[in-house]
């Protein structure tokens, strides 16, 4: 075997200079956060997809104010890159006085705030469309809440000294795509997006280092934004006065400028920014039976809008015909999901279909109907459970 | 020499132990593979379209599940021409090589258009889990003739996500990668190497696998059971 260590090493320096690292650094190995013991294994998660991971929520797990990690959705483009937290560079270039590269240990250095926002997939409900639509066919679960912790965004920015030029920046993932050609995963915000204070490089996760597959060591945050916006296992983050030309940047995440016929292909499209006024039920769960000797039926969920906050919640247990005020519960944070309760009266055995709808503190409401677009995004209709009250 | 490597390694899988230089081999004693537990073309809540191996579903692995796995194709509901336009765009947009208008598009349209079509009722949320039965007992003697300098541990969390998804917990054989474990391939490291950076058949080229993960894995396959 001895004669395999010139290649061997030879092959290991190019690696290392083409920044290629797919499985990462031995280092950096057993010291990521994963999401169950077992890695590769994700027993409390709806699978998707495997090749890549997408991973959903179940709605069971959607009645609290933080998504514990090991049920938190997943949603990915390629592989999960093995970055080496030794080795990780953040790269600030483009339009910048002083051009930044970043170890995680310096990202840390600079840490300064934290946020609880919802992170939610702009297909989020996606199956829930009529007609049906192509891509990951996420139910309710598309989404989950962190306290999200790192840098501002802004702080770095203004450190690599932006210039007054600039209008966007191209936020570079680190996805491994299977196929050369398959285009790699980046974004485009416009510059005022990111230099709002809630915009942050998040490092941690509620109580540890981001997870691996949420993105670890580094992820933007954005509440209120969509998911696609939040890039995962960010290398690069490149100032221009341009939009970014590739396929995830411009092409993707866009829906119809005006209403579409369900079926139509819209003549104009818009980028898909910020998250629907939506609230999700996730008690009681649809086909449970409810006794009636329990005297009343007990609704939770959890609901939110975009960056403002959440004025009120209403649930019905008769599917919209009456509606009752819900409790909102945890404090009123722009960005952030809040669990909503409420106790409706049951009179006898039967059927009911429970809906919720939430209303922001714009006045938006959430609509009965959710626009139909091409590529089912944002679906944020009434949310309805139907379970049976029993004698 | 690199090209002829190439060009056997593109023959086939059973030619990858031919490129192993003989000093390298390694005896093992024959054990007949094991079950696997995870074998989604297998599972019942598929379409026996699928279910049934056929030319067809040849064609839909070697283009399809490379890059998706099959939850998100069974996730799917969708009419024949939303099919046509979906695999199209995987051409277009992200560069699958499929010919405009060739048989392996007609085949793989045809096929999903019969298996997933929009009459289908939605697929339940328990459809697709990952299989989380009791795996065969261990068997597998470690390869002792030259021990890599991997990690074995490390080469399980590396292997787990970066190769279970088609070959299988364990290295024991999954619905799109054969069954890696005792594999002649594994006796030498350089040709263990060459088939990950390279690709061996439908395998795609992982050339930006680290060199350290690559003999972590080896050293977890090789590893007893």
């Amino acid at each position: 075997m001895a004669s395999q260590e010139a290649p061997r090493l030879t092959r290991r320096g190019a690696l290392l200079g083409a920044g290629a690292l797919v499985f990462g650094g031995a280092a950096g190995a057993l010291g990521r956060r994963l999401l169950s013991p077992e890695p590769g294994r994700f027993p409390g998660l709806i699978v998707r997809g495997l090749a890549p991971h997408n991973l959903e929520t179940p709605r069971a797990a959607l009645a609290a104010r933080i998504t514990p990690l090991e049920l938190f959705f997943v949603r990915t483009h390629g592989h999960p890159p093995h970055l080496d937290p030794d080795t990780y560079r953040l790269t600030i270039d483009g339009l910048v006085d002083r051009p930044l590269e970043c170890s995680l240990a310096e990202l840390r250095a600079r840490a300064s705030d934290s946020r609880l926002a919802v992170l939610q997939c702009a297909g989020n409900g996606r199956a829930y469309f009529q007609p049906r639509v192509p891509g990951v066919a996420w139910e309710a679960g598309a989404m989950g809440q962190a306290l999200w912790s790192g840098p501002r965004l802004a702080d770095l920015l203004r450190e690599a000294g932006v210039h007054a030029t600039a209008r966007y920046l191209h936020l570079h993932g680190s996805d491994t795509m299977a196929l050369p050609a398959t285009p790699r995963y980046v974004r485009t915000i416009p510059i005022e997006r990111a230099l709002a204070d809630d915009a942050l490089i998040a490092l941690d996760m509620n109580d540890g280092p981001l997870s691996w597959l949420h993105g670890g060591p580094a992820r933007l945050v954005l509440p209120g934004w969509t998911g696609h916006h939040w890039v995962k296992w960010l290398a690069r983050i490149h100032v221009s006065v341009d939009e970014e030309p590739s396929f995830y940047a411009k092409t993707a995440y866009r829906m119809p400028a005006e209403a579409t016929a369900p079926g139509a292909t819209p003549a104009a499209t818009v980028p898909i920014t910020e998250n629907g006024v939506k609230a999700v039920i996730a008690r009681p769960l649809a086909g449970a039976r409810v006794p009636v000797s329990r005297g009343g039926l007990e609704v939770a969920g959890v609901a939110f809008s975009g960056r403002t906050s959440v004025a009120q919640v209403e649930v019905s247990g008769d599917d919209g015909g009456t509606w009752q005020l819900a409790t909102l519960e945890g404090d009123d944070t722009p960005g952030a999901w809040r669990v909503f309760r409420a106790t409706l009266p049951i009179d006898g055995p039967g059927p009911r279909t429970i809906a919720a709808r939430a209303t922001d503190a714009r006045g938006a409401v959430q609509p009965d109907e959710a626009p139909w677009n091409p590529s089912g995004y944002l679906w944020n209709a009434v949310d309805r459970v139907t379970c049976e009250v029993v004698a | 020499m690199k090209l002829a490597l190439l060009g056997l390694a593109a023959l086939g899988a059973a030619l990858g132990a031919l490129l192993v230089p003989p000093q390298a081999r390694v005896e093992v004693e024959p054990v007949a593979p094991p079950p696997s537990t995870q074998r989604p073309f297998d599972d019942p809540g598929l379409p026996a379209l699928l279910r049934e191996s056929s030319p067809a579903r040849a064609v839909f692995e070697r283009h399809c599940l490379l890059c998706h796995g099959l939850p998100i194709v069974a996730g799917q509901r969708l009419t024949p021409a939303q099919w046509r336009a979906e695999v199209a765009r995987m051409r277009d947009k992200f560069h699958a090589p499929l010919v405009a208008g060739g048989d392996d598009e007609a085949v793989i349209v045809d096929l999903l258009a019969r298996a997933f079509p929009i009459e289908l009722p939605p697929a339940p949320a328990s459809y697709m889990t990952v299989p989380t039965g009791p795996l065969p007992e261990p068997g597998y003697p470690a390869l002792t003739a030259a021990v890599p300098d991997g990690d074995a541990e490390r080469g399980a969390l590396a292997y787990a996500f970066g190769c279970s998804s088609c070959h299988g917990k364990d290295g024991l054989g999954g619905a799109l990668g054969p069954r890696l474990r005792l594999r002649p391939a594994l006796a030498d490291q350089a040709s263990f190497r060459r088939i990950v950076a390279e690709g061996l058949r439908s395998m795609p080229a992982l050339p930006g696998v680290h060199e350290a993960d690559t003999l972590d894995i080896l050293a977890f396959l090789r590893a007893p059971g």
